[in-house]
């Protein structure tokens, strides 16, 4: 076990730092790769009169700069969903971002959108390019020969990293049973798990061929 | 009009003002049983009361006709144009059940020349009824505590329920032990403050804490008066006979262990229904249900379209539909479950089954009270035992009944949720002032200790959200109006208020729809989620075959005649009761001696004796552990004969103790005898016996292992339903509710860690140890225990006691070791199919 919990995969010829925040480093192209943060969540439940005193926004950000702070990345990557919904991106959820955006002006910030985002209205899209150097992508991108996008799409013989999913497994044996969430490497799509704290994992159906990594509280484990 | 047919001798004169009643009752040829007029007569004195006594012996009557005689009194000239005002709610626990009592209301109304009219408000009302109720309520309105709270909900209920006179609450016994109760408590404290004479009435079946019942019902404190309610409490005909029954098996040596089906007596079972006219087979569960009617199909085809299955999974049309078959007598038999446990008499039935199980006296009885009910006849109930041990419980069962000491049902105590959600209803109906809507509150059983602190956490908790929200001052549910009221402004707010109003939390459930068009019924979205597109299943006891969810629907389409896999919905596991569980053991100390008495006792008798050989019959003073070993690990078998809730927290407390020793972990499986404990090594039992069931640092060990096996965060569930800090997701719910899921696990999580004072997570934390592991009866338990001695065996095999648990399917998981451990503990058996979790 690293120090940090971390654990460092080959993937199509690259290699990936599954990190146990949730998030993957690619250190070839000194990029943290991060998804579905869905920012706002908290506040949308306030919106809705449910009382939730939880600033998930503010905590999902603050352990995103944790992390920037340790890997030192050169850019960041989100595979969408970064906002929850129309009704949760207040003034106070699109400040959050806005001054964490500001107190990073140095990454280079690459964002592929996701369905959340693109319903969550004009306002958020806006948020989301604060900077004229930030790349938003609609559906997808490229980097080097990696495919990006929030949902996956089956495309043969291109490898494609996604989010979208929230991917969890579930351990089991004759005297326990344990949920995880995780990062499922597959062919040719890997799947991160989500980044936001206020956002349960789905459970995944795994295809054969499938490679599994749970993260517990300490550590990225091999499954 | 049942149960007015038998006539008893009155010594009582005639009141004049009973003569309404009197000359209807009369030339119908009936004479009123005496507690009926004991009712008539208390209502027209002024009182409030309960009225207790078997289903089926006229209660009806002698709740409504009270209101119906008093009209007569007070309004001699010809009626008015318009029908009076609303002046009677009757408020029922069963929607499905307002038709038939609007019926016999009416049928009375009619039968003593009132000028009323009568109406149903539930959540089945059709808007355009609505619409009309809005302008003017019928003169009488049945209703249930949801709908209720929803009239409550708005501006002009105070001027609708002006001239009301008494709210008459039917099977109170139902509600009593039940967060619906707590609601129902409420808004009657809140009706009564409108009018200083309103009357309110119970009907309910017998219980052990009537004069509990009574003062839950009435409340505290009159509102008007500063008085201390007193009600009248009113017994019905006690003459009503029971036979209890149980099928013996053929041949015990080859009737399982274990199990819960007991289609093993299939034959005999089906020998019973033959030689009745009408049946009803009761089981404990959904899932027994269908297993049972598709197995009765396969044995007699030729009864298809005789019988049928009911529960409440299934849709509206179909249940109604085998309602009219039980009351028409045109049906032979219906399995059902505790979907029939209530409601209008099917007079045709004659024959009761119980599979499984009775779990309770007072239950068993209830199911009982479903036949016989012709003149005379007796109340005759079969059960038929799933297993051996189970025959032991209806010798038990049938020792409580003769004993006279039913169980009781206690109230609930300051359920913060329920006050939450009230204080959101009563904002929308009006608004409120915080001193006098507190004095309100207090008047109820529930909250009549509700500290000020308390009080000012829930009224802050729905304004501002709380302490953890002082960072957001725009947030608001409830508002102070200039007049310093507390009202709601946000219409948005008060649209999701209405539509989650109620205390019933039920499993996510999808609709289940033929796609040719038609209702099937309801499913778990865990099962349903788990199947693929073809895969078969069984509902309503058709064979069906998944093609696609979508928007909360299981689309599917009728299958070939193939048997199916059935769902198992969740849902609670009721306890076997104090009453049957001191029963059993009184059972067992003479099976020990060598007593066997009763054909029940006769029959186990072989199984006890291998029992004794393998291991040992405990003495009543003694607990019983067994250990062994087989292929799955080292087995830990605790038998305190507590009831399985009980057991729980029992078997928590103890894997926490062990763990504690030495860390590891247990997979828990109990049932109303006792535990299992299962651990990969062997635990360190040796060295922790003498302090295993210690009464000291009792509370602390039960919240410390609970907080491990995460139970109160499944409590938590209801109550953040209820108090509206979730939203339910419902079929043709608001699509905006969709953004609002999460887990109430990770809910739980998130307000552990930014909202630890909440007081609702304590309110999870004591309603797991009040309602899910009745600590009081955990703590008799324990002194028990601790008074008697403690005998531990070291069996080769699983003896009759053990087989049970250890094919119990539903485990829990108590570990004290880290997540990482666990992972690298376990088999790395990781689930490739999808799983519910």
């Amino acid at each position: 076990m690293t120090s940090d919990g971390s654990l460092t995969i080959t993937w199509h010829g690259e290699d990936f730092v599954l990190l146990r925040e949730r998030a993957v480093y690619w250190p070839a192209q000194h990029l943290l790769i991060a998804t579905d943060l869905h920012l706002g969540k908290d506040a949308a439940f306030r919106a809705h009169g449910l009382p939730l005193g939880a600033d998930t926004t503010q905590s999902d950000l603050a352990r995103l700069s944790v992390v920037i702070k340790r890997i030192r990345p050169d850019g960041v990557v989100m595979l969408g969903d970064v906002f929850h919904s129309h009704a949760g991106s207040d003034e106070r959820t699109l400040s959050a971002w806005r001054s964490w955006r500001a107190s990073h002006a140095q990454l280079a910030l690459t964002i592929v959108l996701g369905n959340h985002d693109t319903a969550a209205g004009p306002d958020v899209l806006d948020a989301l390019r604060t900077s004229r150097s930030d790349e938003v992508y609609k559906d997808e991108t490229y980097i080097v020969k990696i495919l990006f996008r929030h949902y996956p799409v089956l495309r043969p013989d291109t490898p494609q990293m996604a989010g979208h999913l929230h991917p969890a497994v579930v351990l089991k044996s004759a005297v326990d049973r344990l949920k995880l969430h995780a990062f499922i490497f597959g062919q040719p799509i890997a799947v991160l798990p989500a980044f936001g704290e206020f956002i349960d994992g789905g459970i995944m159906r795994l295809r054969p061929g499938d490679k599994v990594f749970g993260i517990t509280p300490t550590q990225v484990i091999a499954l | 009009m049942k149960g007015a047919a038998q006539s008893l001798p009155q010594d009582a004169l005639p009141d004049a003002r009973l003569a309404p009643a009197l000359d209807w009752f009369a030339r119908h040829g009936w004479r009123p049983f005496d507690f009926q007029r004991e009712a008539w007569l208390a209502y027209l004195d002024g009182q409030s009361g309960l009225i207790h006594a078997a289903t089926g012996s006229g209660k009806t009557l002698a709740a409504w006709l009270g209101p119906l005689l008093e009209w007569r009194l007070n309004h001699a000239g010809p009626p008015g144009k318009l029908a009076p005002p609303l002046q009677v709610l009757w408020v029922t626990p069963m929607r499905a059940l307002a038709a038939d009592t609007l019926k016999s209301l009416e049928a009375a109304v009619a039968g003593l020349g009132v000028p009323w009219t009568a109406g149903i408000r539930t959540g089945d009302t059709t808007s355009g009824e609505r619409a009309r109720q809005k302008k003017r309520l019928p003169t009488a309105l049945v209703t249930t505590p949801e709908s209720l709270s929803l009239l409550l909900s708005h501006a002009d209920a105070r001027e609708q329920f002006a001239g009301l006179k008494a709210v008459i609450v039917d099977e109170w016994h139902e509600l009593l032990s039940s967060k619906r109760g707590v609601q129902l408590e409420l808004a009657l404290a809140h009706v009564r403050g409108w009018g200083p004479d309103l009357r309110t009435w119970g009907v309910s079946a017998t219980l052990a804490n009537l004069p509990d019942a009574l003062r839950t019902l009435l409340g505290t404190v009159n509102p008007h008066t500063g008085e201390i309610p007193q009600g009248t409490l009113i017994q019905g005909e006690r003459d009503k006979t029971y036979e209890i029954r149980a099928i013996i098996p053929p041949q015990i040596e080859r009737f399982p262990w274990a199990g819960h089906l007991g289609l093993r007596l299939l034959p005999e079972v089906v020998r019973v229904l033959e030689s009745s006219q009408s049946a009803l087979v009761f089981t404990n569960t959904r899932f027994q249900t269908e297993t049972w009617f598709g197995a009765l199909l396969d044995e007699k085809p030729e009864w298809a379209g005789e019988i049928a299955l009911h529960h409440s999974a299934l849709s509206k049309s179909t249940r109604e539909f085998v309602e009219n078959g039980l009351k028409e007598g045109t049906m032979r038999c219906v399995v059902c479950t505790s979907s029939l446990d209530l409601g209008v008499d099917f007079a045709p039935v004659d024959s009761v089954l119980q599979i499984g199980s009775p779990k309770g006296a007072a239950r068993l009885l209830q199911r009982a009270g479903r036949s016989g009910h012709q003149p005379n006849a007796a109340s005759l109930v079969t059960c038929v035992p799933t297993h051996a041990l189970e025959l032991i419980e209806v010798a038990a069962a049938r020792d409580v009944i003769a004993s006279g000491v039913l169980e009781s049902r206690p109230g609930w105590r300051l359920p913060l949720d329920v006050l939450a959600q009230h204080l959101v209803t009563m904002a929308l109906g009006g608004g409120f002032t915080g001193d006098a809507m507190r004095d309100e509150v207090r008047s109820t059983t529930a909250f009549r200790d509700l500290s000020d602190e308390a009080w000012t956490w829930v009224l802050d908790f729905v304004c501002s959200g709380g302490a953890a929200l002082t960072a957001y001052p725009e947030y608001h549910r409830v508002e102070r109006d200039e007049m310093g009221r507390f009202v709601v402004h946000n219409p948005h707010i008060a649209r999701l208020h209405r539509m989650s109003v109620g205390t019933i939390v039920s499993d996510a459930m999808l609709k289940v729809k033929y796609l040719k068009g038609g209702d099937v019924g309801f499913a778990d979205e865990s099962f349903l989620s788990r199947l693929k597109p073809g895969d078969r299943f069984t509902l309503g006891g058709k064979v069906l075959e998944f093609v696609r969810i979508r928007e909360m629907t299981a689309w599917v389409r009728r299958a070939s005649s193939v048997r199916g896999v059935i769902p198992r919905w969740g849902g609670g596991n009721l306890p076997l009761s104090a009453e049957m569980t001191d029963a059993v053991r009184a059972r067992l100390e003479q099976a020990r001696s060598g007593m066997f008495e009763g054909d029940e006792m006769r029959a186990v008798r072989p199984i006890m004796d291998v029992q004794a050989r393998w291991s040992r019959i405990p003495a009543r003073d003694e607990l019983l552990i067994e250990r062994t070993h087989t292929r799955e690990g080292f087995h830990t078998l605790v038998y305190p004969f507590a009831g399985r809730l009980v057991h729980e927290g029992l078997a928590a407390l103890c894997a926490y103790r062990l763990s504690r020793v030495r860390p590891g972990t247990f997979s828990i499986s109990v049932n109303d005898y006792g535990f299992e404990l299962l651990s990969a090594d062997e635990p360190p039992l040796d060295a922790v016996l003498g302090t295993l069931f210690s009464p000291e640092n009792l509370l602390d060990d039960i919240i410390a292992s609970l907080n491990a096996s995460e139970m109160a965060k499944r409590q938590f569930r209801e109550i953040a339903r209820v108090a509206g800090l979730v939203v339910e997701r419902f079929p043709g719910g608001q699509k905006s509710a969709r953004q609002l899921q999460a887990t109430t696990g990770l809910l739980y999580d998130v307000f552990e860690k930014y909202d630890p004072e909440n007081l609702l997570l304590e309110q999870a934390k004591r309603e797991v140890l009040e309602r899910q592991l009745e600590i009081t009866r955990l703590e008799d338990a324990l002194r028990h225990i601790n008074a008697g001695t403690l005998t531990v065996m070291f069996t080769a095999r699983p003896t009759p006691f053990a087989f049970p648990l250890l094919v119990e399917r539903m485990r829990a998981t108590i570990s004290s070791e880290t997540v990482d451990e666990r992972v690298r503990k376990m088999q790395l058996m990781l689930e490739r199919a999808a799983d519910d979790f």
